[in-house]
């Protein structure tokens, strides 16, 4: 009867050994299971680039360039070139827009530049390094009364005068894989112009600015 | 007889001494089974944890979580910079292996902190080995997940901002499925649901074996402006249609009103999508992408 209990007692005791382990191996097993599932998952990751993009001088400084009132219009060369570029931190495509009045009678004629000789057959220097150029921009130039409110408020259409209104040329659309893009400026004028060309010149304004995109 | 008896009686205690030695050995024999059995758990387990840490590492295989069904695998090079990797889920996720055509800017050794930006595309490639022969179907999204730039602003206020730049991201940075349901059969090629980025492997006949392996590539595409999105060679059309739905405004567009049913005009809509690819910039440092491939049951 003692070995018959004990024999029980040991049957139980495997008995559970076994549903212990049975227990543990399927914890085990669940346990890759649930991290088997997770593996129909894949991942990377890329940075996000800021469209940066800027006018600066011909040497990287400031673009503050375009010091009109400095022109001598007595000498005998009529024009005066005005080195920018543009930097782009990534290949960007853009439009330049240059809007200007009209007080003074200047033409602005902006040309794709470069440090190669190759390029172009007109060259302008800045400092030590010479800009070679030949190629105009192709672009379209605006003037309209749409923008009147934007540029004089509440002031009459009637009481500003036409040369004060801007005119707005827009480039074509450019795409720069490189980093730097030069360009080239260029103001000129023609001799005297029925004398109203003086160095004590009127007012103007003009401004560059480059826009990212197409539209 | 006394001695017969005590002969029996000494017999009956050798048989019960024998029945308790075949116990302890049964016991013994029970219990060193049992230790083997789980002894063997733990190192089938350890032994299968190592090698897939090596499929981690190499990243030539992914196992599936039974012999039957799919199993994924990515070609290619291992993302290793660490400005990049520190984004990734470590305890969930296995390395998508790309090669330069992803064009992701993330392979090498990253000295630049180039990236992706409006105006650029590339492919991402990975690959289906069927477990079965048979018709296989598979759930795919894939989640574009921003990392997001550090600022002072709220919790509250960088929640919303996330949430925002997380739907501008699924609207300009599109991705469209491309692979071929079958060796002789015509590219399936389908823009990628651009609220969940949703879409569907679906392969008729699938087939075991490296060689019919099923390629899919992900093609993606930033377009640089409103219209370059509209113009897209194959999909212009069905984006088309996605821009000029006032319901996915959101997606597309950062602050525009829109609210009669008429589209907005042209310039404000671009202005518009123009804005959202400058907020993109402007708070998102990186984005993690994360394909999930389910057996369609």
């Amino acid at each position: 009867m003692e070995s018959k209990q004990k024999r029980r007692g040991l049957m139980w005791k495997s008995l559970l050994f076994y549903l212990t382990a049975a227990v543990l191996s399927v914890a085990a097993v669940s346990g890759t299971l649930a991290w088997l599932s997770y593996i129909r998952q894949l991942q990377t990751a890329t940075l996000i680039d800021v469209p940066e993009i800027y006018i600066e001088g011909p040497d990287g400084g400031s673009s503050e360039l375009l010091e009109l009132g400095d022109i001598d219009v007595t000498k005998d060369v009529k024009h005066k070139e005005y080195v920018f570029r543009i930097v782009a931190a990534s290949k960007s495509g853009y439009k330049l827009q240059f809007a200007y009045t009209t007080n003074v009678p200047f033409t602005y004629t902006i040309y794709k530049a470069s440090e190669n000789n190759s390029d172009g057959a007109l060259s302008v220097t800045v400092g030590n390094k010479s800009f070679y150029y030949s190629e105009k921009l192709k672009g379209n130039t605006y003037r309209n009364d749409n923008t009147h409110d934007l540029t004089y408020g509440s002031i009459k259409k009637e009481r500003v005068h036409r040369d004060a209104k801007p005119k707005y040329w827009q480039s074509e659309y450019i795409w720069q894989e490189e980093t730097l893009a030069y360009y080239v400026l260029s103001v000129s004028w023609d001799e005297w112009n029925n004398g109203s060309l003086k160095n004590n010149k009127e007012t103007d304004m003009v401004y560059l600015t480059v826009k990212t995109g197409t539209g | 007889m006394q001695e017969n008896n005590n002969a029996v009686v000494s017999g009956t205690g050798k048989a019960s001494d024998n029945i308790r030695k075949e116990l302890k050995r049964r016991i013994i024999l029970l219990c060193i089974t049992t230790a083997a059995v789980l002894a063997v758990v733990p190192i089938a387990t350890i032994a299968w944890f190592a090698s897939n840490d090596k499929v981690m590492a190499e990243d030539i295989k992914v196992r599936a979580s039974d012999d039957k069904g799919f199993e994924l695998s990515t070609p290619g090079e291992e993302m290793t910079r660490e400005d990049l990797t520190k984004y990734l889920d470590d305890s969930s996720s296995v390395k998508w292996n790309l090669s330069e055509q992803s064009n992701l800017m993330n392979l090498g050794s990253g000295e630049q902190s180039v990236g992706v930006s409006p105006g650029t595309s590339g492919s991402l490639t990975f690959f289906i080995e069927p477990k079965t022969d048979g018709p296989l179907t598979i759930d795919c999204t894939l989640d574009i997940i921003p990392k997001m730039k550090e600022t002072s602003d709220s919790a509250e206020l960088a929640a919303q901002k996330k949430e925002e730049v997380t739907k501008l991201l699924r609207g300009h940075l599109l991705f469209a499925c491309r692979y071929k349901p079958g060796a002789d059969a015509e590219e399936n090629r389908t823009l990628l649901n651009i609220r969940n980025g949703g879409f569907k492997i679906v392969v008729p006949d699938a087939k075991t074996g490296e060689e019919n392996k099923i390629s899919v590539n992900l093609d993606w595409f930033w377009p640089y402006t409103l219209k370059d999105a509209r113009n897209h060679s194959v999909f212009g059309t069905d984006i088309q249609n996605l821009l000029d739905d006032k319901n996915n405004a959101q997606y597309f567009y950062y602050g525009l009103t829109w609210e009669e049913s008429t589209i907005p005009e042209y310039s404000i809509l671009n202005n518009s999508y123009n804005e959202a690819d400058q907020i993109i910039g402007d708070r998102v440092r990186a984005v993690v992408l994360e394909l999930n491939a389910n057996q369609a049951s």
